[in-house]
């Protein structure tokens, strides 16, 4: 038994469709073949994703859509709001880690960033880094900035290097959560800059490649 | 005949016998009809965009399944931007008569939305080109020489692509956060 089989063999595995011993054998395999599990697992989710009922289009659904494309601009049946504020949420596979951010409200000067931690990205599957930023009062409509550097993206942005948004800090801990990935070699850095009318602060995470 | 009318005849000679197929796979990815509905739209304003092309496509339904996972993919990200993750609150998503229909138990029904929707998020994380083929093979039934003519790839090179994409999709499938609901973000004290 090696992968080249077992892939081969994954959805005759999945549909029952395999007598039992050679079943038993592909399992056994699976059980010691971290690749080959997963891929078990995903064949089992697509199998699951086949088995849902079909639903059929509404009445004059197509005659609809066909109006619209064909005519101008569609008009959507909804409509979504991104992000808007400083929200990253969803679908990300995590590694947790949190790095606190210890703030005496900003009273370092800007142009003497701190190297706070390090982050390990992948490039295999997004993780979730979880930044806390702990302030000693409440900062009503403070500005974050996140800027990037070297192969590293935040999942769903692609290849935008700079992220801005303003939110109200509350006094305490403040959790933002960042799903990043490695786009290339080397890993990189993010520069956190949190700013407010009485001052602003850097903060420099390094984001080195897990190997 | 209207320039419109001309347009549209055309549109719908080349879309309309695969249209069930689009929306029935559009259903499945989406927690609502009005997101199955707004992903189905997407879809045919691109095949009207690229109706030459289109037209010249031998496997049109493959073509048009394969911008509906593209498109899914692309409204995930854009999701998962969002402060708010529809596809977890299920808020638009409640429909009584269809649990009444259903031979499933209410709790079973919920347990298997859970599960089709981490499904769908972990789908949604995956590269376009990859979740596609995927999802024509898995899914849709494609064979690998279907396959191999819609792409140009050899058969050797879609297997592993296969298996490379399923084995992403179980390791994601096993990741802590698609196990998680809504993620809390910045604002809150905790």
């Amino acid at each position: 038994m090696n992968c080249t089989e077992f892939s081969e063999q994954v959805t005759a595995l999945t549909a029952g469709a395999m007598p039992e011993a050679s079943r038993d054998e592909y399992l056994a395999h699976a059980k010691v073949c971290a690749g080959c599990d997963a891929a078990l697992r995903g064949r089992r989710a697509t199998l699951a994703m086949e088995r849902l009922p079909v639903e059929q289009p509404p009445a004059g659904l197509f005659e609809r859509i066909a109006t619209d494309v064909t005519r101008s601009r569609p008009q959507r049946g909804t409509s979504r709001s991104f992000w808007t504020g400083a929200a990253f949420g969803g679908a990300v596979a995590a590694s947790l880690l949190a790095i606190v951010l210890m703030l005496g409200v900003f009273e370092l000067p800007a142009d003497q960033p701190q190297t706070v931690a390090a982050f390990y990205v992948s490039a295999d599957e997004p993780r979730m880094m979880h930044v806390a930023i702990e302030v000693d009062r409440a900062l009503p409509g403070a500005e974050i900035s996140i800027l990037l550097t070297g192969n590293v993206e935040v999942q769903g942005f692609g290849s935008r290097r700079e992220l801005n948004w303003s939110d109200n800090l509350d006094a305490g801990i403040n959790k933002l959560s960042l799903p990043l990935i490695a786009s290339g070699e080397g890993g990189g850095q993010m520069v956190v800059r949190l700013s407010h009318p009485d001052s602003e602060q850097l903060f420099v995470i390094d984001l080195p490649l897990d190997s | 005949m209207s320039e419109h009318d001309s347009a549209k005849s055309r549109f719908t000679s080349l879309v309309q016998e695969h249209f069930s197929a689009l929306y029935g796979a559009a259903r499945r990815l989406t927690s609502s009809p009005s997101d199955a509905e707004d992903l189905v739209q997407d879809v045919c304003l691109k095949a009207f965009e690229s109706i030459d092309e289109l037209e010249r496509i031998e496997f049109r339904r493959a073509w048009l399944l394969k911008v509906l996972y593209h498109k899914f993919v692309d409204r995930r990200r854009e999701i998962s931007r969002s402060p708010v993750d529809q596809a977890d609150t299920g808020a638009d998503s409640f429909e009584p008569e269809q649990i009444a229909r259903s031979e499933i138990r209410p709790d079973e029904q919920l347990d298997q939305d859970a599960r089709i929707a981490q499904i769908t998020r972990a789908m949604g994380i995956l590269n376009k080109d990859d979740c596609s083929l995927l999802a024509l093979h898995d899914i849709e039934g494609y064979s690998l020489d279907e396959l191999q003519q819609l792409t140009g790839l050899n058969t050797g090179t879609i297997k592993s692509r296969l298996y490379r994409t399923r084995s992403k999709l179980g390791r994601l499938l096993s990741s802590e956060a698609l196990q998680q609901p809504i993620l809390k973000v910045v604002g809150g004290k905790e």
